[in-house]
C-alpha cells in the first residue's frame, strides 16, 4: 500500500483550500469574534469585580452619599456606626418617629440611603431602604444592610461582656455545603477543573473534528462525483490521495486554529492595560478570581513536555481516526446531494464520542467511574477525553500510555481498513453504500494499484 | 513493444460484467473498443487501469505486469472530471506533477498544450466558467501532458463541435505518428473506422468479434451494392435474383450473395440501355458489422433462452 505522490495532494489540497473564499470568510469572522470576545472577557471581570467591592462593604466603596440610620433596639449608641461608612455623610438616630421623615426624604432624595434597627419579642430587624429612583442598587442596599448587619451582631456580643477578639472569633464566617461521603467538596478551583477543562479541550477537537471533517467528505465527494479521482488513480494510489487530503485540511484545521489563538492572545495582551485579566483581579484580592487563577496555574503549570507531547499526538491521532471515517463517507455516495445524509451516520458518531468524554466530567454527583474509565480508552472518545485527564492529572502515565496507544493502533488498523476499502468505494458508482457492503469489500482482493 | 490482455474477467456477485476478454496490441496504434451501453467497455479499461480488481486474467505490458502509474498511462475518461472552482492551469500543473513531471518540463509543456488546444484565452480561468467542449480538451491535455506511450481514450469524441473535433482529431492523428499504444472507446463507428486497425465488439461482458478490421471486412466481401439509373432496376434486379433493402429517391440498395449477382445486374441494365449513373459495390460498414453481431448474439440468448 503505497502512498507515493501523497504529497503532491497535499501541496495542491492545502493552496487550493486555503485559497478558497469560505476558507477566508470563516477565518476573518471567527477572529474578529474572538478578539470581541477576549476583549469583554478581559474587561468584563474587572467591572463584575468592581461591583462586588461595592458590595464587599468596605467604608469607601459605596455609591451613596448620605446614611441615615435608625437603631431603636438600645443595643449599640447612635455613633456605633458611624466609623462603616468613611466619608458617607452619616446621621444617626434612635429615635423610631423620625423613621417615617427620613423614610420620605429617602424615597424622594437621591444617593442616599435610610438603614432601620428595629426590634420585636425579642427578634431583630434591620430593614435598608433606598430611594425611588433607582440610584443605589438593590445590591448596594443590601451590602450596607449586611455591613450594618455585622457590626450589629458584634455590637450584641459587645453588649453581653465579650472581648474584642472573642467577639472576632464569633462572628467569622461560616460557610456550609454538603458532598457524598468520602468525596472532596467540589470548590471553585475544582468545578474549573472537572468541568472546564474536559469541555475547552472536548470542544476544541470536537469542532474540528465536525467542521474539517466535513470539508474533508465534501473535497473527498467532490472528486469523486466529478470523475477528478479517474483521472488521479492514473498517475497515484488511492491511500495516497485520502492521506494527502487529510493531512492538507487537517494542516489547515491546525493553522486556523492558531490563527484563533494568536489573534485572542493579541486582543487579550492589547486590551490589559485597559482591563483586569484573572490574575489581576487574583491580585487586586477578588477571591473567586483568585481560586480561578489557581485552578488555572494548577492546570498549566504542571504540564510537562512529555505531557505536551501526549496531547498533540491524542490531537493528531484523534483527527486522522475521524477525518479518515469522514474520507469514507465522502467516498461513499455517488452524488453530492447524499452527502449531507451519509455524513449523519459521522456526526452521531462523533457527538456520541464527545458526550461519553465529557458527559462523567459533568455528572460529578453520579458514579459514573465506569463511564469516565471506558471514556479513556475507547477510540471514540478518548481523542476528546484523554487531554483534559493529562492535564488535570486524573490518570497516572502508565495508564495514559496505554490509553495513547490504544487510539494509535486501533486509528493505524483503521487507516490499514480505510486504504483496503477506499479504492473500491471511490471507483464505485450507483446507488449509495450500505456499512454492511463496505466491511463485504474488504474482505475482497484488492487491485494492483 | 506490446500490450496484452489475457483473459480477464470480472464479477458483481451474480452478475458477470467481464467474461476472459482478450486482445493484444503487438504494434503503434489504435485498437477499438466498442460495444452497447453497459457491454463491459468501461469495466475492462477500468480493470486495465488498475482500477478494478479483477476476478481472473492479465494485463501485461512488455511482457510484464501493467503498472499504470509507473507507466504514465494517459486516460481520457467518459464521465468528464475537473476541479471546477480551481484555475485551468493550475489543474494541469497539478496532473502534470502527479506524473513525476519536472518544473522545467511542466511549463513547457502546459504552454504547449494551451497552445495546441488553442486554450491560451482561459488559462486563469476556472473550469466551471469553461464550455464542455473546452473542458474536454483541457482532459485531452492532463491525458496527454507526459507524453505517455499508452493512451486509453473513452469517447474522446462526444458531446464535441466540428471544430474542436477536427483538433481533437489530429491530435489523435499526432499520436499515431509518435508510434503511441492507443486504445479508444468510441460509440461513432465513422470516427473508429478513421483511427482503428483492430477493434473488439463487446456484448454482455462478452467479445462476440475480435481482430483486424480490414481482415473483418475483406471476410464479408463486398456485399453492399448501391445504383442509381434512369430507368426502372427492380425488375432486373429480381431476374438476378436481387432484393432491395432500401428504396430512395436517390438509389436503390441491395444486398448480394456473391459479385457475380452485382456483375449480373449491371450486364443486364447495359444491356437494357439503362443509364447507370452510379453503381457502388463496397464492404459492410462497421454500423453494419456491429448492429449484425449485437443483433446475431441476442438472438442466440433468445434461443438459448427457450
Amino acid at each position: 500500500m503505497s502512498v507515493t505522490g501523497w504529497q503532491k495532494i497535499f501541496k495542491f489540497t492545502f493552496t487550493q483550500q486555503i485559497k478558497q473564499k469560505s476558507f477566508i470568510i470563516s477565518t476573518t469572522l471567527i477572529s474578529v469574534l474572538i478578539a470581541a470576545m477576549v476583549v469583554l472577557i478581559n474587561i468584563l471581570p474587572g467591572l463584575i469585580s468592581s461591583g462586588d467591592e461595592q458590595g464587599g462593604g468596605t467604608a469607601t466603596s459605596f455609591s451613596f452619599t448620605k446614611m441615615y440610620l435608625v437603631d431603636t433596639s438600645d443595643i449599640t449608641d447612635n455613633t456605633y456606626y458611624s466609623e462603616l461608612f468613611g466619608d458617607i455623610e452619616y446621621i444617626g438616630s434612635g429615635d423610631a418617629s423620625q423613621i417615617a421623615g427620613y423614610t420620605d426624604t429617602v424615597r424622594n432624595g437621591t444617593k442616599c440611603m435610610l438603614i432601620t434597627i428595629t426590634e420585636n419579642d425579642g427578634t431583630y430587624k434591620i430593614l435598608g431602604m433606598r430611594p425611588a429612583d433607582n440610584s443605589v442598587s438593590i445590591d448596594e442596599a443590601n451590602a450596607a444592610a449586611n455591613t450594618v448587619s455585622a457590626a450589629f451582631s458584634a455590637g450584641r456580643l459587645a453588649k453581653l461582656g465579650l472581648q474584642p477578639d472573642t467577639i472576632a472569633t464569633a462572628t467569622a464566617p461560616v460557610t456550609i455545603g454538603q458532598v457524598i461521603a468520602g468525596e472532596e467538596e467540589q470548590t471553585e478551583s475544582m468545578f474549573f477543573l472537572n468541568m472546564i477543562v474536559p469541555m475547552v479541550t472536548s470542544m476544541i477537537l470536537f469542532i474540528m473534528i465536525i467542521s474539517y471533517g466535513q470539508i474533508i467528505a465534501q473535497s473527498i465527494a467532490l472528486e469523486k462525483t466529478s470523475k477528478v479521482i479517474e483521472l488521479l488513480l492514473t498517475s497515484t494510489k488511492p491511500l495516497a490521495v485520502i492521506i494527502g487530503k487529510v493531512s492538507a485540511i487537517g494542516l489547515l484545521s491546525i493553522l486556523q486554529f492558531l490563527i484563533f489563538i494568536a489573534v485572542g492572545g493579541i486582543s487579550f495582551a492589547v486590551t490589559l492595560p485597559f482591563g483586569m485579566g484573572f490574575g489581576a483581579l487574583a491580585q487586586a484580592g477578588n477571591a473567586d478570581m483568585a481560586q480561578v487563577n489557581d485552578a488555572i496555574n494548577a492546570v498549566f503549570g504542571n504540564i510537562s513536555p512529555l505531557s505536551i507531547v501526549l496531547i498533540i499526538v491524542i490531537f493528531l491521532a484523534g483527527f486522522l481516526f475521524y477525518a479518515l471515517l469522514a474520507g469514507l463517507v465522502g467516498a461513499s455516495v455517488s452524488r453530492s446531494e447524499d452527502l449531507n445524509s451519509a455524513m449523519q451516520p459521522f456526526a452521531i458518531i462523533s457527538v456520541l464520542g464527545l458526550y461519553l468524554a465529557y458527559f462523567p466530567s459533568f455528572m460529578v454527583e453520579m458514579d459514573t467511574d465506569f463511564l469516565q474509565t471506558l471514556s479513556y480508552y475507547l477510540p471514540l472518545s478518548s481523542p476528546f477525553a484523554l487531554p483534559s485527564a493529562i492535564l488535570t492529572n486524573k490518570l497516572d502515565m502508565a495508564q495514559t500510555l496505554i490509553c495513547v496507544a490504544v487510539l494509535i493502533i486501533v486509528t493505524a488498523l483503521f487507516a490499514v481498513f480505510v486504504a483496503k476499502v477506499y479504492h473500491r468505494i471511490i471507483v464505485h458508482t450507483g446507488s449509495r453504500l450500505t456499512i454492511k457492503q463496505i466491511f463485504g469489500m474488504a474482505k475482497e482482493t484488492s487491485p494492483k494499484i | 513493444m506490446s500490450l496484452t490482455v489475457n483473459n480477464i474477467s470480472k464479477k458483481y456477485g451474480d452478475f458477470t460484467a467481464l467474461r476472459g476478454l482478450s486482445f493484444e496490441l503487438k504494434e503503434p496504434g489504435v485498437y477499438a473498443l466498442l460495444g452497447t451501453n453497459g457491454a463491459g467497455k468501461s469495466t475492462a479499461i477500468r480493470i486495465i487501469l488498475g482500477m478494478l480488481a479483477k476476478d481472473s486474467g492479465e494485463v501485461l505490458y512488455n511482457g510484464a505486469e501493467l503498472d499504470p502509474i509507473k507507466e504514465k498511462v494517459g486516460y481520457l475518461a467518459e464521465e468528464r472530471g475537473l476541479y471546477p472552482k480551481c484555475k485551468i492551469v493550475d489543474q494541469l500543473t497539478y496532473f502534470a506533477e502527479l506524473r513525476g513531471m519536472k518544473k522545467t518540463e511542466i511549463t513547457k509543456a502546459v504552454d504547449y498544450w494551451f497552445d495546441r488546444m488553442e486554450l491560451n484565452d482561459y488559462r486563469d480561468k476556472r473550469a466551471n466558467q469553461l464550455s464542455k467542449g473546452n473542458q474536454q480538451k483541457v482532459q485531452l491535455a492532463a491525458a496527454l501532458i507526459a507524453d505517455p506511450q499508452l493512451l486509453i481514450l473513452d469517447e474522446p469524441l462526444s458531446g464535441l463541435d466540428p471544430v474542436n473535433s477536427d483538433i481533437f482529431k489530429s491530435i489523435i492523428n499526432e499520436q499515431i505518428a509518435k508510434n503511441k499504444y492507443i486504445i479508444m472507446s468510441c460509440h461513432q463507428m465513422p470516427v473508429i473506422e478513421e483511427f482503428c486497425s483492430d477493434i473488439t465488439i463487446l456484448h454482455h461482458g462478452e467479445a462476440v468479434l475480435q481482430g483486424d478490421l480490414n481482415e473483418i471486412k475483406k471476410s464479408y466481401g463486398r456485399v453492399n451494392l448501391a445504383v442509381k439509373c434512369d430507368g426502372d432496376i427492380l425488375p432486373i434486379a429480381a431476374e438476378c435474383g436481387l432484393e432491395p433493402t432500401e428504396i430512395t429517391p436517390e438509389l436503390v440498395r441491395f444486398k448480394i450473395k456473391e459479385e457475380e449477382q452485382a456483375k449480373q445486374l449491371l450486364k443486364k441494365a447495359a444491356a437494357a440501355d439503362m443509364t447507370i449513373v452510379r453503381y457502388e459495390l463496397r464492404e459492410p460498414s462497421l454500423h453494419e458489422i456491429f448492429v449484425e453481431h449485437i443483433t446475431r448474439a441476442d438472438n442466440a440468448a433468445k434461443e438459448a433462452r427457450l
